[in-house]
């Protein structure tokens, strides 16, 4: 495994998140119908939900990058059904490629510079909603998900190969 | 008065539980955070980036405006509070809104926001669990990362019972939290306007930065279809570069995390108007030291690091902004004679301005803002006078050592200001020889002058053993440090030129040396500013700063051998790790080896700082009692320190615990175990 998806699910797993590593194929094959709301671009799936104030179950987004030093996925969420259902869920699952994992919080700079130059609300989201403020004891799920599940979906093994022989 | 407020927060068992535990698992999740990473130079990044100059500033704002506007947001500049008040609140009634949503927000609370809403009709939710806690009870957060940190879990159930008619355990924290969930959700749904702060705001696309853990922010954000933003000028940076690089220290500094849950970066996308506040920013922009104030990213570290803060909390070491932000914040925004008491319960340790990671010397914003203000009362002023009069000081000092005794019985921590014998009079009958070495100066300063005579005498020998040919001024000389804590402008500026005049010719000397690192540091660092209306005195003064080191760092340029001992530990005075940024541990602990114990959290204030120590005594002393707990667990023989003051303050802190340990002067300790 790549140095910087081991630290990227390490630093995932330090904030309490489920990290389920998965094959390309295995990601088609997940339980779609337990969603109550699904935005994967890249599979070209997409579930609407009305959201109102009783929130959703279970959401599934997809990451546009994730962060390694802090364990973070980086989710567009310009679009507004699919913000208020993930910040409304009980249980955010996130699907992250492997591909789109960089090494540090600056590496994100030119995605948020192309992203933000038009109306946009860009999340960094590092775990489940949680608070400390009672007597500081953490506590998950104080406004939004109580849980959250990363899918890390592998990159294709025979096409790093083929790169590092051309390279 | 301040004074009794803070004696009340001592008796505070909860508070004093909560935030002591609060302050040390901080203390080590900040470690862990900042982990490999250099932290000075990540903060000199910051404090480039945040540099406050106002054309800057206003080239920034102007980028911002273009960018948001853009996007059919607005952009509205409130000169003071109401201004930005009566904006928010039209923006709420425009839209039909009785019930308004928060999340947290400093800036809101430093125009009192919502109290001016309430009397306009509209009521202003508080969303982040601990202030809607506050809300709910009415009181004002105590903390900058823990509003509700003085409140326990069953003031906490209680409260819910009174006011939302909710049965909950006082044990079962993660249903309180549900209920507060269900509360507050149905807020969000009701609310037509959001308002947030803003963490930081980028210039180049209009965007802001919202940091939250709860996730509360992006919900404010999200689901009232109107965006409130109410921010400072001083929120603006350049770039996302700029950005992700307060990114990467802010939520170390504010709780000790990687990085927050949840940070929403967002570009108008919706109804958005921008208050930007200015309440006095712009003005101070323009100041000469003020200004840096504006580099402040609302961390809390000079909070959560500063002895005490973590004694009596927000709610007495603080206005609206608390502790040392707070003590400045609150002169430039409110008010000054809040600001003076304040700047009294300041034990004057530097830990602030240490950990600060905008870089912010907080120290000598504390310093000038107390001489600005003129913060020395009558009995200040007294005591700063008879040390510019070495010949009644001497007097004094000598008439104190007879009466040792009785002042003890009046109150014990005096007592230990009375030294045995004063230092003029030992230097009589010191013979020294006469040496080929290179000259050096001896600065003594008060404490050795009229306390500490021995480690003075002791001193001057080691210099010798040392190779050198030591000199002292001809007359005792005070280093002007005591005026420019208590707030007395002309005696600091009296005592710099006196200290410029008696020092002489600094050329002649390879080094001046105190055994006192807040002598040492105010001769480095402040003199040449006090003497800054005398051409002839400032010139001087920057020639003598550069040759000023203390005993320990001289120890460790001529590296001397050092005989095997008993088991020793060491206190770091707080001006010479955290002024001048050196410690003589290292050293200290390399030559004794295995007979070197350290201290626990060798970063802890002793809470001496000069008159505070008595100004404020049940406070020093239980900033003391932290630290005599674990130079007491050390089991050590003896304690070595490089500070007088910290010398007494610990001798008195275990004489209290019936301890007996021995206390020494580094210089003492290294001229009896030179090989
Ligand atoms: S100098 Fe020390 S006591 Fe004073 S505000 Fe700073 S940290 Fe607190
Ligand atoms: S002054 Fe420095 S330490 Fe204090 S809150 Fe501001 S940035 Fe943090």
């Amino acid at each position: 495994m790549k140095k910087k998806t081991a630290l990227f699910l390490k630093e995932s797993e330090g904030v309490g998140n489920e990290n389920i590593v998965l094959e390309r194929e295995e990601l088609e094959s997940l339980p779609f119908d337990e969603f109550g709301f699904i935005e994967l671009p890249s599979l070209k799936i997409r579930k609407e939900a009305s959201i109102g104030i009783e929130g959703i179950s279970k959401a599934l987004i997809e990451a546009q990058l994730a962060v390694a030093e802090t364990g973070t996925v980086v989710v567009d969420d310009s679009d507004e059904s699919a913000r208020l259902a993930a910040s409304l869920c009980d249980e955010l699952h996130v699907v992250v490629y492997e591909d789109r994992i960089v090494g540090k919080l600056e590496d994100t700079r030119k995605y948020l510079k192309e992203k933000a130059s038009q109306p946009a609300f860009i999340a960094f989201i590092t775990g489940a909603s949680r608070t400390a403020d009672i007597e500081r004891v953490l506590t998950t799920g104080v406004h939004g998900p109580e849980k959250m599940v990363v899918y890390l979906v592998k990159e294709k093994r025979v096409d790093k190969r083929k790169g590092k022989r051309k390279a | 008065m301040i004074k009794e407020k803070a004696k009340e927060k001592l008796k505070d068992a909860t508070l004093q539980r909560n935030l002591s535990s609060f302050c040390r698992a901080f203390k080590a999740s900040w470690e862990k955070a900042y982990g490999k990473w250099d932290f000075h130079k990540l903060r000199e990044e910051v404090s480039a980036v945040k540099r406050p100059e106002k054309e800057r500033i206003k080239r920034r704002f102007e980028a911002f405006k273009k960018n948001a506007e853009k996007h059919g947001a607005k952009v509205y500049q409130a000169k003071d509070a109401e201004d930005a008040c009566r904006y928010i609140a039209s923006v709420c009634r425009k839209a039909r809104s009785n019930v308004v949503v928060k999340s947290k927000s400093m800036t809101s609370e430093e125009i009192r926001l919502n109290l001016y809403l309430k009397r306009e009709g509209i009521n202003a939710v508080e969303t982040d669990l601990g202030e809607w806690i506050l809300q709910l009870a009415q009181e004002p957060p105590s903390h900058m990362v823990m509003p509700a940190i003085h409140k326990s879990r069953e003031e906490v159930a209680e409260l819910f019972r009174q006011k939302l008619n909710e049965e909950v355990d006082p044990n079962d924290i993660k249903q309180m939290v549900k209920i507060a969930r269900k509360h507050l959700r149905k807020a969000f749904f009701e609310a037509k306007v959001g308002i947030t702060g803003a963490n930081m705001a980028v210039a180049e696309t209009g965007t802001i930065a919202l940091l939250t853990n709860e996730g509360n922010g992006r919900l404010v954000a999200t689901v009232p279809p109107i965006h409130v933003v109410l921010l400072g000028y001083e929120k603006l940076v350049d770039s996302f570069e700029d950005a992700l690089k307060i990114l990467r220290v802010l939520p170390k500094s504010a709780t000790g995390q990687n990085i927050s849950t949840y940070v929403s970066w967002i570009t108008p996308h919706k109804e958005t108007h921008f208050v930007f506040l200015d309440n006095g920013r712009l003005a101070f922009a323009e100041h000469e030291i003020y200004s840096e104030a504006l580099k402040c990213i609302r961390c809390g570290s000079c909070a959560n690091f500063c002895p005490v803060y973590e004694k009596v909390g927000g709610h007495v070491f603080g206005h609206v902004y608390v502790g040392a932000v707070g003590i400045i914040l609150t002169a430039l925004f409110h008010k000054s004679s809040v600001s003076r008491e304040l700047l009294s319960l300041c034990a004057g340790c530097k830990s602030c301005s240490y950990y600060c990671p905008a870089g912010i010397p907080l120290d000598r914003l504390i310093d000038r803002l107390s001489l600005d203000l003129e913060r020395a009362d009558f009995k200040l002023k007294l005591a700063n006078r008879l040390l510019l009069s070495p010949g009644l000081a001497q007097r004094g000092a000598k008439a104190a050592s007879k009466i040792k005794d009785s002042l003890s019985g009046f109150n014990p921590k005096l007592s230990h200001f009375a030294g045995d014998t004063i230092f003029r009079d030992e230097l009589k009958s010191l013979k020294t020889e006469s040496s080929s070495g290179e000259k050096v100066l001896f600065f003594p300063g008060c404490a050795v002058e009229y306390i500490f005579a021995e480690d003075g005498v002791n001193t001057i020998k080691l210099l010798e053993r040392l190779g050198f040919a030591p000199e002292v001024p001809e007359k005792p000389v005070c280093c002007g440090y005591p005026m420019v804590r208590s707030g007395d402008a002309s005696s600091a500026t009296k005592a710099a030129l006196r200290c410029v005049e008696l020092i002489k010719d600094a050329e002649k000397y390879r080094w001046i040396i105190t055994i006192c690192p807040t002598c040492a540091f105010a001769l480095r660092e402040l003199l040449q500013n006090l003497c800054r209306k005398s051409p002839e005195h400032f010139k001087k003064a920057h020639r003598l700063r550069d040759k000023v080191l203390t005993i320990g760092q001289l120890l460790e340029k001529t590296d001397p051998e050092i005989a095997s001992c008993e088991r020793i530990t060491y206190h770091n005075p707080c001006h010479q790790l955290k002024g001048l940024l050196f410690s003589p541990q290292k050293w200290l602990s390399a030559k004794l080896k295995e007979n070197f114990v350290p201290l626990k959290e060798p970063d802890r204030c002793c809470g001496f700082g000069g008159s505070f120590s008595i100004e404020m005594q049940e406070l020093s002393d239980s900033i003391l009692e932290d630290r005599i707990a674990s130079v007491i667990e050390t089991k050590a023989a003896k304690i070595i320190t490089d500070c007088p003051g910290c010398m007494l303050h610990i001798k008195y802190g275990l004489s209290r615990r019936g301890s007996r340990m021995e206390v020494e002067h580094l210089s003492t300790f290294v001229l009896k175990n030179l090989k």
